[in-house]
């Protein structure tokens, strides 16, 4: 993930999937798909999230190559949206995601595997499971979608 | 040669077309073959006048058929004595040593779907792709352009096998593949080209141009190997040292008879343990470690295997 | 855990009076993954019992891997009965394999790729039968990924958490490793690692105590050993650690096998071959602190080198 959207030149196609903030923070980059005259569709996310993925994901498989995809939603909701963007068959190298707001981190539980959620920036915590005190270290694992918590005292 | 190779027998020749011959090898000491994944390769050492003549060859046969492999040879008109020596001079019952199955061009794992392009006899390795996904249950497609039905190596069987995922192209018939269908693929799709240079290039380039990622197009090539005709050379250490590398010693074995503590492990340039950084000089890289920009970068070498090209080189051990 | 009695079998695994990070790998002489010591019965039951405990630490399989699971059963299996023919037997007929180890008396009938006859994935059955930690690397989309393993005695890290990682991702908190981009160089030469050409390298630890399993989901408990070393204790409570690692490129479906077969043994059996004793005293007082921390070594190395000293000096005297 990049912290600024970046405009990838010469593809056929640009899509832009985001809530309204999301839209703000792509802005610029919609923009100059508009300068370069580049074809584009624009989906905002609202409310009615759940109904929307299955739609969402029709959507996007219907897109040919020479696609590329900008994401912006909240960070919460970004994870199981980015699974089904690479479920349809966009690479990394495809799309560009980006997440606002409130950010939390998941902790896998070294000695019992059990995931506790805290939020950004913690260090120490103990695991919701078996309440072993945890490193939260940042070695991440993208199918457990977590870091691993290492024992913190001996 | 340090490669492990396996000793096989020329079992039957067939005629596939007036230019292409179909051998099938069968193994000589083993009683079965390993079995390869889709996509992978042998490479077939012939004893001939100046050594062995080594050439890379895609299997057309079944991943798992292992009683015997089979590759088919196109007779190239500028043979430098491949595919002739192949075609003119290689009889039933001869010997010849392979080496185990490799793959440089391997089926993309992610893909949604696959589509290969193919011109020629470059048709051969999308055979045992197709068999792997076939029983994968992925879906692809073949676009495959060919002189005329007759010069169409394959027809049969892929008529037989893959009809339905299957177009072909014959020129005497003025049907011609273009690039324009890589319009079509769906998001997701990999595409694959085998053929001539420039059937691979345009192709190449018209996928790029649309937007395709780089990793989602993928073409064939062999890697080259070359025979040696090794030269003496003078090294030159930043630590003030000088050392002259013989004609039959490697860099690092007269760094190791002058008492240098150089750094080595596999000795066969493929685990980088060796690597120096090279000050001055360019080198002939000899390994199939570095990187191709690492290696133009003339900054660092494997001393194991590659040597100088210039005369003198100057290099620093850490 | 008993140890080898016999130092000549123990792998010793330095080359020098230093030791840093590099790629120590090396080819094999002998194309062979595992290995049958006199502890064979011994840790087999071992084995056993933390995968009847603790099946999720031990274990992990992506569902996209049991045809390399069988591949490396079959691999496995054809070495035991190569290089252990009084040991273990295979007699196939078409499909039905029978698999007999003699050792333990045990005979198991299947069908080659079916899983539904085996008790087990065909990975987890194979395990069983050696002394060896098992992972399947694939190869996806040009990277290696961690997609299944066997695994009872880890160096501290978690199966369950490494799962489905890549190569890269996996080697993450080593120190060192990406800064000098080893990480990518190991990758490389991996990804280079061709069938019938297997690898093997060595690498090494300190271990307060005699513990195989040394799984991170129990370093809670047996890493307090740490703090218990003591001048007088430490031939006796602290082991050399060394896995024997193996890689082997799978011919049919292009993955991996990594095999890890880890050997301990107690300082004061080290200390009893003088040039051991002697580099090994130099190269943990040379170690640099990352390794030092790394290898989980800083709260008993000064108390490691005092017991090597003295020993050392003990040796002068007489
Ligand atoms: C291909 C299969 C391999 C697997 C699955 C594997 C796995 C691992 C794991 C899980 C660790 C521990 C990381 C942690 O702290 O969580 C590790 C450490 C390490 N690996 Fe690998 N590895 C593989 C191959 C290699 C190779 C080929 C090399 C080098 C040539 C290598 C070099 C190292 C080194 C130097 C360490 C640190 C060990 C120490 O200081 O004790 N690995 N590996
Ligand atoms: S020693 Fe391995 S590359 Fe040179
Ligand atoms: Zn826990």
């Amino acid at each position: 993930m990049k912290n600024q959207p970046i405009f990838v030149q010469s593809k056929r196609k640009y899509l832009f999937l985001a809530d309204q903030k999301g839209l703000t923070i792509l802005n610029p980059i919609i923009e100059q798909a508009i300068i370069n005259n580049d074809s584009f569709e624009v989906v905002f996310l609202g409310k009615q999230k759940e109904f929307l993925h299955t739609d969402i994901a029709h959507w996007l498989s219907q897109q040919k190559m020479g696609t590329y995809l900008y994401v912006c939603l909240p960070w919460k909701e970004l994870h199981p949206i980015k699974l089904k963007i690479e479920e349809v068959g966009f690479s990394e190298e495809e799309y560009q995601w980006f997440g606002h707001g409130d950010k939390s981190k998941n902790v896998f539980c070294c000695r019992c595997h059990e995931i506790t959620e805290v939020a950004n920036g913690e260090v120490e915590i103990n695991c919701q499971y078996c309440h072993l005190l945890l490193e939260v270290s940042d070695h991440y694992s993208a199918l457990r979608h977590a870091y691993l918590g290492y024992v913190a005292k001996l | 040669m340090k490669e492990h190779t396996i000793p096989v027998f020329i079992k039957s020749i067939e005629k596939l077309t007036p230019q292409v011959k179909q051998f099938t090898l069968s193994p000589i000491n083993m009683t079965k073959l390993p079995p390869f994944s889709g996509g992978s390769h042998i490479i077939t050492y012939i004893a001939g006048e100046n050594g062995f003549i080594t050439r890379a060859y895609s299997l057309t046969n079944l991943p798992d058929q292992t009683d015997s492999y089979q590759i088919a040879i196109r007779l190239s008109e500028n043979s430098n004595g491949g595919s002739k020596y192949w075609h003119e001079s290689i009889k039933m019952g001869d010997f010849l040593k392979i080496s185990y199955p490799k793959n440089h061009f391997p089926l993309s794992f992610k893909a949604k779907h696959h589509v290969f392009y193919a011109a020629g006899i470059g048709i051969t390795p999308f055979l045992s792709m197709m068999a792997e996904l076939r029983e994968r249950k992925t879906t692809f497609e073949l676009h495959y352009a060919s002189k005329s039905e007759d010069l169409c190596s394959f027809y049969s069987l892929i008529k037989e096998n893959f009809a339905d995922e299957t177009t072909f192209y014959f020129s005497n018939r003025h049907n011609k593949l273009s690039n324009e269908t890589l319009l079509d693929h769906r998001i997701g799709t990999h595409v694959y080209f085998c053929g001539p240079e420039s059937f691979i290039s345009s192709f190449r380039n018209e996928a790029e141009r649309l937007g395709y990622p780089k990793s989602s197009i993928h073409f064939e090539h062999f890697a080259v190997s070359f025979s040696k005709n090794n030269k003496a050379f003078q090294v030159k250490l930043t630590t003030g040292s000088s050392i002259s590398v013989s004609k039959d010693q490697t860099l690092l074995e007269a760094l190791l008879i002058n008492g240098i503590n150089a750094p080595y492990s596999c000795r066969v340039g493929r685990c980088g343990t060796c690597e120096v950084k090279v000050i001055e000089g360019e080198i002939e890289h000899n390994d199939t470690f570095l990187t191709e920009d690492q290696k133009n970068g003339h900054e660092c070498m494997l001393t194991c295997v590659s040597r100088a090209k210039s005369e003198k080189l100057v290099i620093q051990l850490n | 855990m008993t140890y080898i009695d016999n130092l000549e079998q123990f792998p010793y695994p330095f080359k020098g009076n230093m030791y840093r990070y590099s790629n120590n790998s090396i080819p094999l002489d002998v194309p062979k993954s595992v290995d049958i010591t006199s502890n064979y019965e011994e840790e087999i039951k071992l084995k056993r019992q933390l995968l009847r405990d603790h099946p999720k630490r031990c274990f992990q399989s992506l569902s996209h891997t049991l045809k390399a699971q069988w591949e490396i059963l079959a691999l496995v299996m054809n070495h035991l009965v190569n290089y252990y023919p009084d040991k273990f037997s295979l007699t196939k007929t078409n499909t039905l394999w029978t698999f007999r180890n003699l050792i333990l008396n045990e005979t198991q009938q299947f069908i080659y790729g079916d899983e539904s006859t085996l008790l087990q994935q065909p990975l987890d059955f194979i395990g069983r039968h050696v002394q060896e930690d098992l992972i399947l690397m694939s190869e996806r989309d040009g990277n290696l990924y961690l997609d299944a393993g066997q695994l009872c005695f880890p160096a501290n890290w978690s199966l369950a958490f490494d799962l489905g990682m890549s190569f890269r991702e996996i080697h993450y908190p080593i120190p060192g490793f990406k800064e000098e981009k080893l990480d990518d160089r190991i990758l490389n030469f991996l990804l280079r690692l061709e069938a019938g050409n297997p690898w093997g390298r060595n690498n090494w630890s300190l271990m307060a105590g005699n513990r195989l399993d040394t799984s991170l989901e129990t370093f809670d408990d047996w890493g307090k050993g740490r703090k218990q070393v003591t001048a007088e204790n430490a031939g006796d409570l602290v082991h050399l650690r060394v896995e024997v690692q193996t890689l082997f490129r799978l011919s049919r479906s292009n993955g991996i096998l990594f095999t890890i077969h880890t050997h301990l043994l107690p300082l004061r059996k080290l200390a009893e071959k003088r040039a051991w004793l002697e580099q090994f005293y130099h190269i943990l007082q040379e170690l640099p602190p990352y390794i030092v921390d790394y290898k989980g070594l800083s709260l008993f190395k000064d108390v490691v080198i005092d017991y090597l000293k003295v020993q050392l000096e003990k040796e002068d005297a007489s």
